[in-house]
């Protein structure tokens, strides 16, 4: 062997090795899946292809999570994780999955919206693969997922992505993001199919709300808000000035805009009788300007350069050595939440939702996320779901 | 989690009343009459909050974004105008108290700037504040009673001679009767322009108390 | 952190320096700077050492989409090529268009201009019709080294044209704004500025060659070539491209590697001469290889980065540039994150300064608008230099990388200055965006 071919065959090697190092964990990580108690609430569970058939089999289909009330009331949806890498939207979900009881309605949960982006990850920005929440009784592990969808589950892209029905150029990019498919169609690309299916949920259970959780850069306009089209409005902003006046937070409305197509917040109210509201918490782990992309900056949301940014009034939230916690983040998810349901049911109190043993934005601040998670070890195993 | 949760509430509530009636007697609330308009100067989204606001304390009113003294001298109905991109226009008052072509009798501006805003309505800083040079001009002939509300907060204001600034400049010194929340008037301008004029000013914590505030001025229930 | 993260930084420039040093070619010194950071970054906690191998592994799954179209499109060309249509084009070009310089000169901008457009990626542009261009621009009488200069300068504006922008669409879907409005504040300055390059760089003829000399140097087509054959491929592939867009709903989703693909297949069934399509395959993956090795490692570089807090650095060195300074800089900022990270440059740098743009009155899309003409100047920039390179390939041009840099100072400094005034007076130009509407 010459000694240009042992050099070669030296790093030939060394690149195998690499790839074996370096592929197991991404292998591990798309096949990890999160376990989920279903609380006393959880009257059923199905999953998301029940509403759209062409979804069973594939890596898009996502357990639903359904707690129907004593007393027949209205009925609201709540979706989590669309976009898998703004993570307060799964915690807050399942934390209604694992401790709501519903006294008047129906409550339907999709903790894991975009499945396939959860189980994708984000070439190029060096996010952690998992991160761990503190409970009561240990740590549990959840999978940081991407905004999009994987492209082992939905690809190629096209080289632009005509939205669905109003043919309005989106980014290529958007053909795998759960919130630029709506309304979506039984046929289409994957992710609009996950769309059309919780359409299909909001049309045949008739979901007299729907919530879309997010998380935002603070460095977006659109961030630490409640965003809501016309028809949303009034409960938007009602719910907007309670938690400020009731709970001391700032939740602020943004107009849902007419000429966006493809967002929850303005296909939902377009294609249904269903009023959609989008809740961004901030993330400051989004953001491009920080510091390494760790577990602690996404759980903390302490950063040197943003507090930098922050006092030069280029941020669109208040920032401090506090940072943005996530169990503040995750805390106002849940308050909004539960103040939405309760201005719904002054408006329309035959259709009142009213839902107990959730916690609001103070008792999750003082007691953390992992409070409210139980211990699948303790737990009927006939109540442990696996996603 | 239940009793606690209510517990806090409760005390809350009642934390919040203690307050709002501490508002409420120590300045004398002025009385305005209906019919009303709402508008906006900068072209913030504050403008949905009040309109919200009004319907909360049962107050009907008509609204347009960028009214003019032409729309104003129309009166209730606003001449039938329909809303187009960056014109909106919406009719609730009780047109079987006050028919079509009615005079107004209040309007309520809620006062930040939003270069987004103002830019949807094909507006600028300039246009739109002579926009509002007109309308007060107008209000002040007619005898149409201004109420000028700020509840943005900080995020609604800024160094001397910014957007925000401009509109508060525009609007306050004018104003009947002031209401702004206790984020807005931090720095106390609120209160040195209602001094100095010697206009009624109400200064809540939470915007939500400006319901109440409303319910008292226009007398609903 | 600062100290920590400048730290790594400076590592990754020395790494990178010492590599090039050793005379290590881009894509070595790229890779040697990505795992010198994340060695560095791994002593410092962050990223792990547990985790290295998955960053790199990762990150060179980034641009995994742009290295297949790349492949496809440059294998389609070498078929083209292959066959005699090349030859065959500029032959009909030269003979028509010898003695009508300008029409000429714009007729081969628009050639340049329409893959890029369709597909975002001047490489495209490069690959699939530059060298018939830059044989027919050679025969115009013009050195090679201009003839690479008005490819790299044509082909950048060309993936900035609408319909397809990628850094636009990065953009649009970084700051949740559709990608609408774009067709007049990018197509006229692109328009403009590429008749100005080609009239600018291809006024004068330098050469002594007149048509009859031109049209003896131009290697002879094989006798059963048709124009059929020549645009058949091409009608395919565009076709492909159109059908989407016609009928989106009820077309699948091939993808550009795909339609370059197919379209690459029928060239090879309708060439008037036998290919060896395997052998050509080889040959011409071999010839692209370092710009494929490029898009890799950049990947891992920009994983590296992110990983260890330095793309963050950047990006906050310039999110906290004072406004007016800011505006100028743009003319380095934006070229030289584009000679960096390619496309991430977009995301790092481009996301936060179209929010804080907007923030302060700026108009959205015609700053991502303004932005993108900027963007395409970087690919001639070093380390990676994707277009620049690929100009100098395709033109054969084989003096140093400089000197062909160089010559195209004027319309890279007219680009310049064009894309910063109009991120300067974008909510004066909105019009634009409401008449593409």
């Amino acid at each position: 062997m010459s000694h240009e071919w042992k050099i070669k065959s030296i790093i030939i090697i060394l690149i195998i090795f690499i790839m074996i190092a370096g592929g197991i964990p991404l292998y591990k990580h798309r096949h990890f899946n999160i376990t989920i108690v279903a609380g006393p609430g959880v009257t059923k569970v199905v999953k998301l292809s029940e509403y759209c058939k062409s979804l069973k089999g594939t890596m898009a289909d996502t357990n639903v999570f359904i707690l129907e009330g004593k007393k027949e009331g209205g009925k609201a949806l709540i979706m989590a994780n669309t976009h898998s890498n703004e993570p307060a939207s799964l915690l807050t979900a399942l934390i209604f999955v694992e401790n709501a009881i519903v006294e008047k309605g129906t409550l339907i949960i999709i903790p894991q919206f975009n499945n396939s982006g959860g189980r994708n990850t984000r070439p190029g920005d060096g996010y952690p693969l998992y991160f761990e929440i503190q409970t009561d009784w240990g740590k549990k592990k959840f999978r940081m997922g991407n905004r999009e969808a994987s492209p082992l589950d939905q690809w190629p892209d096209p080289d632009v992505y005509i939205h669905y029905p109003d043919r309005q150029l989106l980014s290529f990019i958007d053909i795998r993001n759960t919130n630029r498919t709506w309304p979506g169609r039984p046929d289409g690309p994957l992710m609009e199919r996950v769309c059309y299916a919780a359409m299909e949920i909001m049309r045949s259970e008739k979901v007299d709300i729907a919530i879309d959780l997010h998380g935002a850069e603070t460095m977006f306009p659109v961030t630490n808000c409640i965003v809501a089209p016309e028809k949303s409005m009034r409960i938007a902003t009602l719910t907007s000035l309670t938690v400020k006046a009731m709970e001391g937070f700032e939740n602020h409305v943004e107009p849902s805009p007419e000429g966006f197509r493809g967002l929850s917040h303005r296909e939902i109210g377009d294609y249904s009788d269903t009023m959609p509201f989008l809740l961004e918490a901030p993330v400051p782990f989004l953001d491009q300007p920080t510091g390494p992309k760790t577990m602690d900056l996404l759980l903390n949301g302490k950063d040197p350069f943003l507090l930098s940014l922050s006092k030069q009034g280029k941020l669109f939230v208040p920032y401090d050595e506090t940072g943005w916690p996530m169990r503040k983040r995750v805390g106002q998810h849940c308050s909004v939440i539960l103040e939405l349901f309760r201005q719904f049911s002054r408006k329309f109190s035959d259709k009142a939702i009213i839902v107990r043993n959730v916690p609001r934005y103070a008792e999750v601040v003082k007691n953390g996320v992992g409070h409210y998670y139980h211990d699948p070890k303790k737990a009927d195993k006939k109540r442990i779901y696996y996603n | 989690m239940k009793r606690l949760s209510k517990v806090g509430f409760f005390g809350f509530f009642l934390t919040l009343l203690f307050f709002g009636l501490i508002v409420l007697n120590s300045e004398e609330i002025p009385k305005a009459q209906l019919p009303v308009i709402t508008t906006s100067a900068g072209q913030s989204p504050d403008v949905t909050t009040v309109n919200i606001i009004c319907e909360e304390a049962g107050v009907m009113y008509d609204y347009c974004d960028v009214v003019t003294p032409e729309m104003l001298k129309d009166g209730v109905g606003l001449g039938d105008r329909k809303s187009a991109p960056g014109f909106h226009v919406e009719v609730h008052t009780d047109l079987n108290k006050f028919p079509k072509g009615t005079p107004y009798k209040t309007i309520i501006i809620a006062i930040g700037a939003s270069l987004k805003g103002m830019g949807a309505s094909g507006l600028t800083v300039e246009t739109e504040l002579e926009r509002l040079k007109k309308v007060i001009n107008y209000c002040k002939k007619n005898g149409i009673f201004i109420i000028g509300v700020h509840i943005g907060g900080s995020s609604k204001r800024g160094a001397p001679g910014s957007d925000n600034e401009r509109m508060i400049d525009a609007v306050a010194p004018y104003a009947d009767y002031l209401i702004v929340t206790t984020d807005s008037n931090k720095d106390g301008r609120f209160t040195e322009i209602a001094k100095e004029k010697g206009i009624p000013l109400t200064e809540v914590k939470y915007a939500l108390e400006v319901v109440d505030i409303f319910k008292k001025v226009f007398g609903t229930k | 952190m600062y100290f920590k993260i400048g730290i790594i930084l400076a590592v990754m420039v020395i790494a990178y320096a010492l590599a090039k040093w050793r005379r290590l070619s881009v894509e070595l010194s790229i890779f040697t700077s990505a795992i010198a950071g994340g060695l560095v970054g791994a002593i410092f906690g962050n990223p792990p050492f547990n985790q290295l191998a998955r960053h790199l592994v990762e990150g060179s799954f980034t641009y995994l989409d742009v290295i297949l179209i790349f492949s496809t499109a440059t294998i389609f060309m070498a078929i083209v090529s292959e066959s005699g249509s090349v030859n065959y084009v500029v032959r009909i070009i030269i003979k028509y268009f010898y003695n009508k310089r300008i029409i000429a000169l714009l007729l081969l901008m628009i050639i340049i201009l329409i893959p890029g457009a369709l597909t975002g990626a001047g490489s495209v542009s490069l690959l699939v019709v530059g060298a018939p261009v830059a044989l027919a621009l050679n025969y115009l009488g013009i050195p090679k080294r201009k003839v690479a200069a008005i490819l790299f300068i044509v082909a950048g504006l060309s993936a900035a044209a609408p319909p397809v922008n990628i850094w636009a669409m990065i953009l649009c879907a970084g700051t949740a704004i559709p990608y609408v409005g774009f067709e007049l504040p990018l197509g006229i300055p692109v328009l403009l500025l590429g008749s100005f390059t080609v009239l600018l760089l291809g006024w004068k003829k330098e050469g002594k060659m007149t048509l009859k000399e031109a049209l003896k140097e131009i290697p002879e087509v094989p006798p059963r070539m048709r124009w059929w054959r020549v645009l058949l491929p091409f009608l395919v592939f565009f076709g492909l491209v159109a059908m989407y867009r016609i009928w989106p709903f009820s077309t699948p989703i091939l993808g550009l590697p795909l339609e370059f693909t197919i379209s690459a297949l029928i060239a090879f069934l309708i060439s008037p001469k036998k290919i060896n399509i395997l052998i050509l395959s080889r040959d011409t993956i071999k010839k692209l290889l370092p710009l494929l090795a490029t898009m890799v490692v950049v990947g891992m570089l920009q994983q590296i980065m992110t990983a260890t807090g330095v793309r963050g650095l950047l990006s906050f060195a310039v999110i906290s540039t004072p406004l007016i300074l800011l505006f100028i800089s743009l003319a380095f900022i934006i070229p030289v994150s584009e000679g960096i990270l390619t496309y991430g440059g977009a995301a790092v740098i481009g996301i936060p300064l179209v929010w804080y743009f907007d923030s302060i009155g700026l108009h959205a899309t015609v700053v991502m608008a303004g932005l993108s003409l900027l963007w395409p100047l970087g690919d001639g920039l070093p380390p990676t230099a994707l277009i620049g390179r690929l100009s100098v390939m395709v033109s054969e041009y084989k003096e140093s990388y400089w000197t062909f840099l160089k010559s195209t100072w004027i319309p890279w400094i007219v680009i310049t200055i064009v894309g910063i005034l109009m991120v300067v007076f974008s909510a004066k130009l909105s019009f634009l965006v409401q008449w593409s509407m």
